[in-house]
């Protein structure tokens, strides 16, 4: 047995069955309800970690990092990255962080209350690793912080603007899982598995171009540990769908519904990003959503686990369809409530427009209108918020805000509006989970803009519009 | 420009990178998802009226700080444990000492697991980031103890078992008469559902004895034996358990600055959870009493609680 083995097998003795309380004490089976499994034992984390190792990698992994970051903002590296970048790096941060806090919160539940032994170790290193990653994001606004505005009351507009929103629902939502299987789908396959290699892969890619190298230097370091919870991830689903026929079923739901909310929130959300807050452009986001969910996920995963059963995800077509306009959609909304954000927006430019042009078929046809409308003179700023969904908490704007695809449904009396089937299917599904949100729209119901703003938490310069792009 | 966060504006001094990186990032309390574990509301702990991100941890690690701490610690503790398992020292302890102390230690390693599991509770679900922050370090901090404690154990007693059925620690834990009062006390712990009793049972009542114990036990006997591999483990434990009794007592003056009602709901659940704490140190110093090393250091262990429950103005529990 090796050293490493040796280690991780210490941490896999320290299970013992309880008999001084009942066993449905210690670990409730609500926590696992629905998923079936015989030997619990048998599962197993592909890493093997020891808390030796773990210390010793990560204490180098941070000791590049740190310094290469100080060095960056030191010799004038923040003032020197794109101005329009940075303005997309202030909504990019409180979502990273969003999503780093919720995880670390999450699997430490996971780490107390799964059935398999060695699945509760994995998540408890994978808990810490979260609490890395979100302090390393809160280091970035901190030095951002020092240089621009946009920054300096992140944490308030992360629980009351209604650009973080659908962030914290989303991430609330993998906290409050109720089955910590659930928790590991949402998180380590959605999150991780599907998203994090367009996250802090593919978005760095495009803000090298951009000036920002530190970013650059701290999605690496978080996708370094990201490879290991994927591994739980799909070491997870893979013995839940080997193991017993009946969970099937329920994982799909699982991943149908995660697909979505993640197309929903962070997919269509990001697409802004590499085609637009980045002046320098490299992969359009339709085509990022392409290669790194679409062909690498989907395709991966079905590939991989089909021969069990597993589908692609249910809106998957919605999905592809959608990656034709949401980021121009959701652009064209922000653009319209400028006046209500923590960062500026600006007026695509003819190298923009070319772009667009380029790769996506549809824009000037969906969307040259708006911006010629917007060149001739209307600052096309709308006094009160957008209707938003009951689910992901976006504006119901999509795929176009001129056809929005909005559904409804009746529940507990009222009726509940969303931006899509396939929020709305969620919601069917599990209506006393999501029909209890009161969005900021109808918080906010009947306010001005000056009363809208405080409520927000935003001071006087903040918003407008960037000159300089 | 700024040069903080918005919410330490106003204050005389700067915060420090501890703060910044640590205080103020909870999500809030207004919940979009409802399920039944859900997220943060004030009702999940009894004690009220406390600004949770008040809460500061008086060692002020965050994970940078700590990861390189403990990537230090490791290596120096590591460094000890192999050249006494691979060099012949341990071959050369006492024999009685090195199944006794094996016994013990290898029993310890699942209550430090289980405080593992107990802090995770509160790291999940109390309402403050930097009180998260300090539960999830702790456990963290647990987990290289039971690790290490094994190790240790294994070593003393000549070496792992094939089976979980054969391991002597786990039989030691489930087993041994000394060591039921304290696996009693922790899988009890490990039942509660209010975060902050979770804290007291756990933190306050049984660490706040089995600690000071250890460290006592460890050092003095160790040294008698020339164990120096035993006492390199109970002075590695000590530096992180006594940052974790630490935050404990700041987590006591918090709240019962914050509301005197907090004390007496403090005081009730010491008053409940003290006496199985008491009876598992007592077990414990009977059934390893390495020729009364371990009455000396389970007195000083009472002396030293009883201390800390004096400066958080709590009492001793009554019923002896």
């Amino acid at each position: 047995m090796s050293n490493q083995t040796a280690e991780y097998t210490r941490t896999k003795r320290l299970y013992w069955e309880p008999s001084y309380v009942a066993k449905e004490a210690i670990y409730p089976p609500a926590n696992y309800e629905g998923i079936h499994f015989s030997d619990w034992d048998r599962w197993d984390d592909p890493f093997h970690m020891s808390f030796k190792q773990y210390v010793e990698i990560q204490a180098k992994k941070d000791n590049g990092f740190h310094p290469a970051r100080d060095a960056f903002d030191r010799y004038g590296g923040t003032d020197k990255m794109d101005p329009r970048w940075v303005e997309g790096m202030k909504v990019v941060y409180p979502i990273l962080f969003h999503g780093e806090y919720g995880a670390l919160r999450s699997h430490a539940r996971v780490s107390r209350y799964a059935p398999a032994p060695a699945l509760r170790a994995a998540a408890f290193y994978q808990s810490i690793d979260e609490l890395r990653h979100s302090q390393n994001h809160v280091y970035q606004m901190r030095m951002f912080n020092r240089h621009t505005d946009g920054f300096a009351n992140w944490a308030e507009w992360k629980r009351h603007h209604f650009l973080l929103q659908p962030a914290k629902m989303l991430f609330e939502d993998i906290v409050a899982c109720e089955n910590v299987f659930e928790s590991v789908m949402g998180l380590n396959i959605l999150v991780e598995v599907a998203y994090t290699n367009l996250v802090f892969v593919g978005i760095p890619s495009v803000g090298v171009l951009n000036g920002d190298l530190a970013g650059a230097g701290e999605f690496l370091t978080t996708q370094s540990d990201e490879t290991r919870h994927m591994a739980i991830g799909q070491s997870t689903l893979r013995t839940l769908l080997e193991g017993d026929d009946r969970n099937l079923p329920v994982i799909q739901y699982w991943l149908d519904k995660w697909f979505w909310l993640l197309h929903r929130i962070i997919g269509c959300p990001l697409g802004v990003i590499p085609d637009y807050f980045a002046k320098r452009k490299a992969l359009p986001m339709r085509q990022m959503f392409q290669r790194y969910i679409v062909d690498n996920y989907v395709a991966g995963m079905v590939e991989d686990l089909g021969k069990y059963g597993l589908q692609p995800p249910r809106f998957l077509d919605d999905a592809v369809a959608e990656m034709e306009d949401a980021p121009h959609t959701l652009f064209r909304t922000l653009f319209q409530y400028k006046h209500m954000l923590f960062n500026k927006m600006f007026v695509p430019t003819e190298a923009d427009m070319e772009f667009f042009g380029e790769h996506y078929p549809h824009w000037e046809e969906r969307h040259g209108a708006f911006w010629d409308e917007v060149r001739a003179g209307d600052p096309k700023d709308l006094p009160s918020l957008p209707m938003l969904c009951q689910v992901c908490q976006l504006p119901c704007v999509f795929p176009v805000p001129e056809r929005p695809t909005i559904r409804g449904t009746e529940w507990g009396g009222e009726v509940r509006w969303f931006c899509s089937d396939g929020c709305q299917w969620i919601f069917e599904h599990e209506p006393e989970r999501y029909s209890k949100a009161v969005g900021l729209d109808r918080v906010l119901t009947g306010k001005d803009v000056a009363q809208i703003r405080e409520h927000m938490h935003l001071s006087g310069k903040l918003g407008g519009v960037l000159e300089e792009c | 420009m700024p040069k903080t966060f918005a919410w330490f504006e106003g204050r005389k001094r700067p915060p420090s990178e501890y703060e910044e990186l640590t205080v103020g990032l909870h999500f809030g309390e207004d919940a979009l998802v409802h399920t039944r574990v859900g997220t943060w509301t004030l009702d999940n702990t009894r004690l009220a009226n406390v600004a949770w991100e008040d809460f500061r941890d008086p060692a002020a690690l965050h994970y940078r700080s700590w990861v390189a701490l403990q990537a230090g610690a490791e290596r120096e503790l590591g460094a000890t444990l192999d050249l006494a398992a691979s060099a012949g020292f341990v071959d050369g302890l006492d024999a009685g000492w090195r199944r006794e102390m094996g016994t013990l230690t290898g029993g310890l390693a699942f209550a430090e697991w289980g405080v593992a599991m107990a802090l995770q509770y509160v790291e999940r679900f109390c309402l403050s980031s930097a009180i998260a922050q300090s539960a999830q370090l702790q456990v963290c901090d647990e987990l290289r103890h039971a690790q290490r404690a094994l190790e240790w154990a294994d070593a003393l007693s000549g070496g792992a078992s094939a089976s979980a059925a054969e391991d002597p620690a786990r039989q030691a834990w489930m087993e041994n008469p000394a060591l039921q009062p304290l696996r009693r006390a922790v899988e009890l712990a490990l039942t509660l559902t209010d975060w902050g009793e979770v804290i007291v049972a756990v933190n306050l009542c049984l660490e706040g004895l089995l600690q000071p114990f250890q460290r006592e036990l460890h050092l003095t006997a160790a040294r008698r034996e020339r164990d120096m591999g035993t006492a390199m483990l109970g002075r590695h434990c000590w530096i992180d358990e006594e940052r974790h009794l630490g935050w404990t007592d700041a987590f006591l003056r918090l709240v019962i600055d914050a509301d005197p009602a907090n004390r007496v709901t403090l005081q009730t659940w010491y008053d409940t959870h003290a006496p199985a704490a008491r009876e598992a140190l007592d077990a414990l110093a009977a059934g390893f009493p390495f020729g009364g090393v371990a009455a000396d250091a389970a007195a000083t262990a009472r002396t030293e609680l009883a201390k800390r429950l004096a400066a958080a103005g709590l009492e001793e529990a009554t019923d002896r």
